[in-house]
């Protein structure tokens, strides 16, 4: 394997990771925040959505940032970088495009 | 890259992506602005000024003036005093009690005098030359023209008030904090309605302008990367090695080592290894 090549094999490894991470943290925070919600709009306390609105919304760029990124290095499709993007949007749906990537990125990661 | 720039192509993609960067950068802008301690905030704490220098005669008042702190001199009309009832105060329904100021520059002001539960022991305003502290409110709008002639009104409207003056009024109203001389101690202060809009930076409005800053960004890297990748497509992954020809030579060598290594000769299997190395170096830089 030329330099190169490992250099940005690695690059796209740690793209990669980035991901990862960011995907599970949006994710959980999505879901935190649909709890809020419900404590808001049902419970009628909006204290918790005060607080976990923001800092989703925080994340959630840091999660276009990485997921960006990773989308460039891989050289997704722009099909593909949108849904990615989206998925962060839907609750449970990060998860599952998280699982995807990880499955392509473990049966070809030289094609990825 | 300059060349690959100049194509119709480039040119399109370039100019799309300047656009996009101008606007969000704007966007960014105006939330910052939006971010800031209002204008409305900064009134009230702002020093006093004359009432002419922030509403100017025949002119609406400027809403970022609400709340602002005047000072007016001047002397109270006296053939002029009205009430405005159900007013609240302390849980106490009473009235208020307003004269026109009489400005140096022929103008007048509607001043709020104060509250009082018995408007018949209102007295009346002071008929010599007065300074007053106030702070300016926008007019209350009744949305209906001037009620009879009595002293009686429904709301402080200059618009309503002005018609029966014989001289122009200054828009909105001030409600007096200080005055001298002494304001008639039957009058209680009324507390003035301060804008509550505005305290302090808007920390949502923060976020949206780094937001749109960091969209920007966005624009600038991805279009930096389409055009590098544009210029020098980028390593594509190899694919599987094929298999090397059988190299005579190498062959030779190795074999040469082996057979070294086993008649016991170590400086020359050492260094029949070593070509052997180099041999595979050359093999895999050549590919």
């Amino acid at each position: 394997m030329a330099d190169a090549e490992l250099r940005s094999d690695g690059r796209l490894r740690g793209a990669f990771g980035r991901y990862r991470v960011m995907a599970y943290v949006v994710g959980v925070m999505l879901l935190l925040l649909v709890a809020a919600m419900v404590v808001k709009y049902v419970g009628g306390h909006p204290f918790l959505v005060r607080v976990v609105a923001p800092i989703h919304g925080f994340l959630y760029i840091a999660y276009l940032v990485v997921a960006l990124d990773l989308a460039s290095k891989a050289r997704w499709s722009l099909g593909r970088t949108v849904l990615v993007l989206l998925a962060g949007t839907v609750p449970f749906c990060s998860f599952v495009m998280e699982r995807r990537v990880e499955q392509d990125f473990r049966s070809a990661p030289a094609a990825f | 890259m300059l060349r690959r720039l100049l194509t119709l192509r480039w040119l399109a993609l370039s100019v799309l992506a300047v656009l996009l960067v101008v606007v969000m950068s704007l966007l960014g802008v105006w939330q910052w602005h939006r971010a800031q301690p209002s204008r409305y905030a900064a009134a009230v704490s702002a020093p006093p000024v004359g009432v002419t220098t922030v509403v100017r005669a025949a002119q609406p008042l400027p809403t970022y003036a609400v709340g602002r702190l005047v000072t007016a001199s001047g002397t109270y009309d006296a053939e002029h005093q009205f009430v405005v009832p159900g007013r609240r105060l302390n849980g106490q329904v009473g009235s208020w009690v307003l004269s026109p100021l009489r400005l140096p520059d022929g103008s007048g002001v509607i001043v709020v005098r104060g509250w009082t539960g018995t408007p018949e022991g209102a007295g009346f305003a002071p008929t010599g030359p007065v300074d007053v502290t106030g702070r300016v409110q926008s007019a209350e709008r009744t949305g209906s023209p001037a009620a009879g002639a009595g002293p009686e009104l429904s709301a402080v409207d200059p618009a309503v008030v002005a018609p029966r003056l014989s001289y122009p009024l200054l828009d909105g109203y001030v409600v007096l904090t200080a005055q001298s001389p002494p304001a008639n101690a039957a009058l209680t202060p009324v507390p003035p309605l301060l804008p509550t809009s505005g305290d302090g930076l808007h920390p949502r409005n923060l976020a949206y302008a780094l937001q749109w800053w960091v969209f920007a960004a966005f624009v600038m890297v991805g279009w930096w990367r389409m055009l590098r990748d544009d210029v020098q497509p980028p390593v594509t992954p190899e694919p599987a090695p094929a298999p090397v020809a059988p190299n005579p030579a190498l062959d030779r060598r190795r074999r040469q080592a082996l057979e070294d290594a086993v008649s016991g000769d170590d400086e020359l299997a050492a260094y029949n290894r070593y070509l052997a190395e180099l041999d595979d170096a050359a093999d895999s830089r050549g590919r």
